[in-house]
C-alpha cells in the first residue's frame, strides 16, 4: 500500500512534541524544533535512519527517524550511562532503533488514544550519506529537530 | 536468596539497561539471563529457575503476546511473573495480557525506579498489580 508523508499540521505537531520529548526520557538529550526559517544546509556528518511501522485498525503508517552518527553515539551513552568513546557501532545503532520504536509507540497513543491497539515493526536502521540526509530534510511533512546545534529528521507516513 | 532474572528483547541497548537497572535495586540478584526473542525465552526457562521475567513485545521469531500465550499453554506462567517492558501503550492490549496472566505493564522509556518497584512488589515485598511509567 502507498504511504504518504502526512503534512496534517496537528499531527507533525504532536509528532514534534513526541520526538523531543521521548529523546528527553529516553536518554536525556535536549532538543528543540527547527522554526525552519534557515534553509537546510548539507550534514557534515553520515546519518543513522531507522524506520518503524504500524499497523493498526485506526491507521496504518511507518516513522523514519534520522540523526548524525555523533549524536546517535552520545544518544548511546547517555543510555547506557558511558562515555561516547565507549559505545561501539552495534549499540549506537541499536540505540536510534529503539528510539524509533519508543516515538512510534508513543505517537500512535497520542494521535489515535489508548484504546487503539497497533502492532509495531522491529525497526530497521541503515546508514545514510549527507547528500541523501539533505534531500530527506527537503521531502513535505519532514520535521527537524536541533540537538546541541546538530539536525536530527524525522518523517511520519500514512497510507 | 539471590533471584534469577530473564530480560527478554531483541535490542541489546535494552536488555543492558534493564540488566543494569535490575542490579541497582539492591535485591539479591543471581543470574541473569538474556534472550532476544520469545523462542530463546522458552528454551530458557524450560533449563533455568527464572524468578522473574522482563520481556518485550515487539520480537522478531516469537514475539511477547505469542510467548505469553505459549508460556500460559505449558503452565509456566503460574511459575514466573512475567512484566512486559514495552513501548506498546495500548490499554486494551494490556488488559488482555493482565487477565492472561502478565502481572505488570512497563512502558518504555523507564526508569530505574520503575523496575526497582516493581521487583519489590513481585519478589514479595508488596503483592500489588499496577502498570507503572
Amino acid at each position: 500500500m502507498e504511504m504518504k508523508p502526512v503534512q496534517d499540521d496537528a499531527i507533525l505537531d504532536s509528532l514534534k512534541q513526541t520526538l523531543v520529548g521521548t529523546l528527553e526520557d529516553f536518554a536525556f538529550v535536549f532538543a528543540e524544533i527547527d522554526s525552519g526559517d534557515a534553509p537546510p544546509t548539507l550534514p557534515a556528518d553520515d546519518y543513522i535512519s531507522a524506520v518503524v511501522a504500524f499497523t493498526g485498525s485506526a491507521q496504518c503508517g511507518e516513522l523514519q527517524v534520522a540523526v548524525p552518527v555523533a549524536q546517535a553515539k552520545e544518544i548511546a551513552a547517555n543510555v547506557l550511562g558511558l562515555e561516547p568513546e565507549d559505545v561501539g557501532d552495534t549499540e549506537t545503532i541499536d540505540a536510534i532503533k529503539e528510539w524509533s520504536n519508543i516515538v512510534a509507540g508513543a505517537l500512535t497513543a497520542t494521535l489515535f488514544g489508548v484504546e487503539t491497539t497497533f502492532l509495531l515493526s522491529a525497526p530497521s536502521a541503515t546508514a545514510i550519506k549527507p547528500d541523501d540526509v539533505m534531500r530527506f530534510q527537503q521531502l513535505p511533512g519532514a520535521v527537524k529537530l536541533l540537538t546541541d546545534g546538530n539536525p536530527v529528521v524525522a518523517l511520519l507516513k500514512f497510507s | 536468596m539471590a533471584y534469577n532474572i530473564l530480560i527478554v528483547d531483541d535490542s541489546a541497548i535494552v536488555r543492558k539497561v534493564v540488566g543494569r537497572a535490575v542490579r541497582m535495586t539492591g535485591e539479591d540478584i543471581g543470574e541473569i539471563f538474556e534472550a532476544t526473542n520469545g523462542r530463546e525465552a522458552i528454551d530458557i526457562l524450560d533449563a533455568q529457575w527464572i524468578d522473574l521475567m522482563f520481556a518485550d513485545l515487539n520480537m522478531p521469531v516469537m514475539n511477547g503476546v505469542e510467548m505469553v500465550e505459549e508460556m500460559e499453554r505449558q503452565g509456566k506462567l503460574k511459575e514466573t511473573p512475567v512484566v512486559i517492558v514495552s513501548t506498546d501503550r495500548s490499554e486494551m492490549r494490556m488488559r488482555e495480557l493482565k487477565a492472561r496472566g502478565v502481572r505488570e505493564y512497563l512502558n518504555k522509556p523507564f526508569t530505574p525506579e520503575g523496575i526497582r518497584d516493581i521487583m519489590s512488589r513481585l519478589l514479595g515485598k508488596t503483592p500489588e498489580n499496577t502498570t507503572t511509567d
